[in-house]
């Protein structure tokens, strides 16, 4: 085949991302080798967490961490799902067009939000199932002088982490849906429309079940926001790493990239630079939370062609 | 029940165009009409506001009455109306499920209760459809062939025992074996249920339809009975196009 | 065949029941939602919960009576209200913060939920129970949440504003930062750097992303399949990691040849990166943007375009130029824009990088950002906090004003070409 100077130049920028990506895990590995020989792979995944902030020696169990970001993923995701759903299924089937269109375009700039502004405001929604000596509405006042009190001391709850994340994931989840949902054959809806079945029996039996593909992918992508999420996550869940005592008390419940955040000096300054040791660890547990991604990935793909084989000829 | 339908004085507009300019005619009960006329005359137009799936175009309006068993169309509820008045489309379009889903889609989404094995039955017989299909019941109906999945879907508007079926030239994605048999099963269904078949085809119009209308840039030229149409036509147009002058 | 239809249930005519049942369950959802702000609310929950029984108990009974009908949604949502009554009994209120937030996340769900139910019946009922009355009364299921959604959003930018646009000021805006002059006290090297920051990436990122979707859509094979693979993986790459690489490398670049390049040159700290490294890392974010839309933008090319350039004997290079880019360039700049409102709000990848913009905006300083000053604030460094902690509302609605612009702009933009890029 003859070599063309287009190909050449596209193979060569094109290998840059993929390069990168390498770097990236190399630098990874690199600066976790010294987790593999100085922490054993029975500490790391076991439910053992102490940090010298107790006066404990350090151990790494990253189980309690695991178990944190699967909670709050979780609860972003149920939280998400239902509401994006219905913003999709409301935008193109219920909603006359301009309607439709205005709560298009209004969720399409919010989309614009960085993480870090709703961590700011997450302070809004603190009273919501969070503080129980929190008894009266936030007023106008309340709202105009917001507190700026450390946010390391401030009360932490992972259902609020839950709340913030689904806020930040919906205006990115609820599009793809909707696409899925206007990507459905409309001779299918036609058909089903004929036969006497009414809207909402269409949507749950033949729009909803054809669209499953593109939702499978939209939850996989608010997954992989919410997984990767380090700023939401340090100013409402607490990030020390500790296995919750009782086991679902949110208070106390720390997601991995809050352990990270915690061991690397993102969120405790004062271990910046300090010590190899947590800084190796952390560098361990993003190893984790990418495998964690890969994982979610591989099944959201696997399911994506299921589904697809299912509703195709 | 076969039902009369009356159509009186309808216009159909989309985004101000008129695409049905004031027709008015009746089409007998238990007989079949089919209308025909060259593409884009508005046939479909007009049939889709029978059963009012028109609505879903948007910019869509429809002027005047539309009687289906003395009851006008245009003010009653929508999915009652369709439980009434079927349709078949130009392309099969059988849902991503076994065939006997397909069938029974309609009788499980108005939750009726009623043997549902006895009905999957007598739709797939009035298709022409059960010899060959008595042993596949629960395979994908995506499997099928497309004439097979084309009079699939005649069973399934025929479950819910319709008044009326629309069909919108149905035998358009068919070879001609297949024709054949969906020409079966259409008058196997006769005296059961109205039919109102939109063709371009004229020899099916001629095989199949007790009465013809004749419609051209969305004004009606002629309904008549078909013999009378193909032997003997009133309008000259009709003629014209009969003879194949235009289309 | 006789007519399956021939002993459908009469319409109901009298509404008094529904119309009850509606407005209790309306006043439920106003409930719930009132219960998330107000914890201590939730000593009231059960005995709502016994009215919502009672409620739904008549409309039953009256459904029952008045049409002879069995409504089993309505028995139902009965027996789920009996389950809700007996949970939020048996759950303990009291001593352990987390089992008091518990009881109220629990009480306002299940209650919010039941109402909805509820009122979807009753409004069924209320509306003549034909199955159009059906379809219209699903909306509180589909309102409720979009609602409750707008209204969080609402409330952010609100408070947002009402607490950030009085701070803004000229002077804030047109002084730089320095720590040892408590006269130069603003964040004008933090906007210059959200600028840099975007003008670096989109430099790197616009020919790296389009090459590699031009290899993939146009050659395909095997690299084109790890490009491929790669760019997905990019996609799903939780971002903290690429922030913790981003760290890893400043480190290894100090004291090397790469420092100056890479890490900035008078090194307070080990491990700060200049605006280039920070670019080069946020621009793993767009290149995924980019490679999309770039093939998005190529597939929608019309098939008798590029074979007809081809035709009249064109070479690969002069396609490329003359018809495949222009085609598809709209499209990859909208998505650029997209991909530079990330990179202005995005923290995670460049918060150990960044520093206090004090040494000025270059490619090769010490790299800062509008979103890293909240950082900074609020986690990073209390003498900054003491001096420009009042400023971080200010900031933010800076911050949103660029991003969301940003996106507004890609919006328009997109519908206008929505058109041309619909694939063919």
């Amino acid at each position: 085949m003859r070599r063309s100077w287009p190909r050449a130049l596209s193979f060569m920028l094109g290998i840059i991302p993929v390069l990168l990506l390498l770097l990236v895990i190399g630098v990874a590995v690199w600066f976790s080798s010294l987790t593999f020989y100085r922490v054993g792979w029975g500490e790391l995944f076991s439910f053992y967490y102490q940090n010298y902030r107790q006066g404990g020696w350090w151990e790494f169990g990253l189980l309690p961490s695991i178990m944190g970001t699967l909670y709050v993923v979780l609860l972003a995701l149920a939280i998400s799902l239902p509401v994006s759903l219905a913003i999709a299924v409301y935008a193109s089937e219920y909603a006359s067009g301009a309607v439709g269109r205005v709560l298009r375009t209004i969720l399409g700039t919010l989309a614009g939000i960085p993480p870090i502004i709703y961590g700011l405001t997450s302070f809004i929604f603190l009273g919501f199932f969070v503080s129980p000596s929190f008894t009266r509405v936030k007023t106008v006042v309340d709202l105009a002088a917001p507190p700026l009190h450390p946010i390391l001391d401030q009360q932490k709850s992972a259902i609020l982490g839950g709340i913030m994340l689904a806020l930040m994931i919906i205006p990115f989840m609820a599009p793809l849906i909707d696409e899925a949902i206007r990507n459905v054959p409309a001779r299918l809806k036609e058909a089903s429309l004929a036969l006497g079945a009414g809207k909402w029996h269409t949507i749950g039996h033949i729009i909803l079940p054809h669209a499953l593909p593109g939702i499978i992918g939209a939850c996989a992508l608010g997954c992989f926001k919410a997984m990767g999420d380090l700023i939401i996550v340090a100013f409402t869940c607490r990030s020390n790493g500790q296995l919750p005592q009782p086991w679902w008390d949110v208070s106390n419940l720390s997601p991995l990239t809050g352990t990270i955040g915690w061991l690397s000096g993102i969120l405790y300054p004062a271990l910046l630079g300090k010590n190899d040791l947590t800084l190796s660890v952390s560098y361990f547990s993003t190893l984790v939370l990418l495998g964690m991604a890969l994982i979610v990935l591989g099944l959201a793909t696997l399911l994506q062609r299921w589904f697809r084989k299912k509703y195709t000829a | 029940m076969p039902a009369t339908v009356e159509i009186k004085h309808l216009s159909v507009s989309y985004n101000g165009t008129n695409v049905v300019k004031d027709v008015s005619f009746e089409m007998p009960a238990g007989k079949v009409t089919a209308i025909i006329g060259p593409s884009g005359c508005g046939k479909t137009t007009l049939l889709r506001s029978i059963n009012r799936l028109s609505e879903l175009t948007k910019n869509c309006r429809v002027q005047g009455e539309i009687m289906v068993d003395g009851e006008n169309v245009l003010k009653m509820d929508t999915v009652l109306l369709r439980r009434k008045v079927g349709m078949v489309f130009q392309q099969p379009n059988p849902f991503p499920k076994s065939i006997k889903e397909n069938v029974l889609y309609g009788i499980k989404a108005a939750k009726i209760k009623t043997d549902h094995s006895d009905i999957v039955k007598s739709s797939l017989q009035k298709a022409v459809l059960w010899e060959e299909l008595e042993h596949r019941l629960n395979e994908s109906a995506l499997n099928l062939s497309i004439g097979q999945q084309q009079r699939l879907c005649v069973a399934r508007s025929l479950a819910i025992t319709p008044e009326v079926i629309l069909m919108d030239e149905p035998a358009s994605a068919l070879d001609p074996v297949s024709t054949l048999k969906l020409e079966e099963s259409i008058q196997s269904m006769k005296g059961d249920v109205t039919l109102v078949i939109v063709t371009h085809n004229m020899q099916q119009a001629k095989r199949v339809a007790d009465y013809t209308a004749f419609i051209y840039r969305g004004e009606l030229i002629e309904c008549n009975e078909t013999e009378k149409i193909f032997a003997n036509p009133d309008r000259s147009e009709t003629r014209d196009y009969l003879e194949g002058k235009f289309s | 065949m006789s007519n399956l239809f021939a002993n459908q249930a009469p319409l109901l005519r009298t509404k008094t029941a529904p119309a009850a049942a509606a407005l209790i369950a309306s006043a439920g959802i106003i409930y719930g939602l009132v219960l998330c702000c107000i914890n201590s609310l939730e000593t009231f929950a059960v005995s709502f919960l016994a009215v919502l029984l009672a409620a739904i108990l008549a409309l039953w009974t009256f459904v029952r009576m008045a049409v002879k009908e069995n409504d089993r949604g309505l028995l139902v949502t009965g027996a789920a209200c009996m389950t809700a009554i007996i949970i939020v009994t048996v759950m303990p209120e009291g001593l352990p913060a987390s089992f008091h937030v518990y009881r109220s996340f629990v009480a306002a769900a299940l209650i919010i939920g039941l109402c909805v139910a509820t009122l979807c019946s009753a409004v069924y009922r209320l509306l003549g129970s034909t199955p159009v009355a059906f379809d219209n009364s699903r909306y509180p299921i589909l309102i409720l949440p979009i609602v409750i959604a707008l209204i969080s959003y609402g409330m952010i930018l609100f408070v947002l504003c009402l607490n950030g646009l009085p701070q803004i000021s000229w002077q804030l805006i047109s002084t730089p930062y320095d720590p040892a002059n408590a006269a130069l006290r603003g964040i004008l090297n933090d906007i210059l750097g959200t600028f840099m920051l975007m003008l670096l990436t989109s430099i790197i990122s616009l020919p790296v992303g389009v090459g590699a979707g031009i290899y993939m859509s146009e050659y395909g094979g095997r690299i084109a399949g790890i490009i491929r693979f790669s760019t997905m993986l990019l996609r799903a790459m939780p971002v903290v990691v690429l922030g913790l690489a981003a760290y890893g490398v400043a480190r290894m670049a100090y004291d090397t040849a790469w420092q100056g390049i890479l890490a900035p040159d008078p090194t307070i700290m080990i491990g700060r990166g200049t605006f280039l490294l920070a670019s080069a890392f946020l621009s793993l974010l767009v290149i995924p943007v980019i490679t999309r839309a770039t093939e998005e933008g190529l597939r929608s090319l019309p098939r008798d375009l590029r074979e007809g350039s081809l035709a009249v004997g064109a070479t690969e290079g002069y396609t490329l130029l003359h018809v495949l880019l222009p085609w598809s360039l709209p499209n990859i700049l909208t998505g650029l824009l997209l991909g530079c409102a990330e990179v202005a709000g995005n923290v995670t990848v460049i918060v150990l990088l960044c520093g206090f913009g004090n040494y000025g905006v270059t490619p090769f300083t010490e790299a800062t950002s509008l979103a890293h000053f909240i950082y900074k604030v609020m986690f990073a460094d209390r003498s900054f906090r003491m001096s420009m902690g009042n400023y971080v509302y200010a900031v933010s609605v800076i911050l949103l004003i660029i991003t969301l612009g940003l996106t507004i702009v890609y919006l328009v933009l997109r519908n206008k070409f929505a058109e041309r890029y619909r694939a063919h």
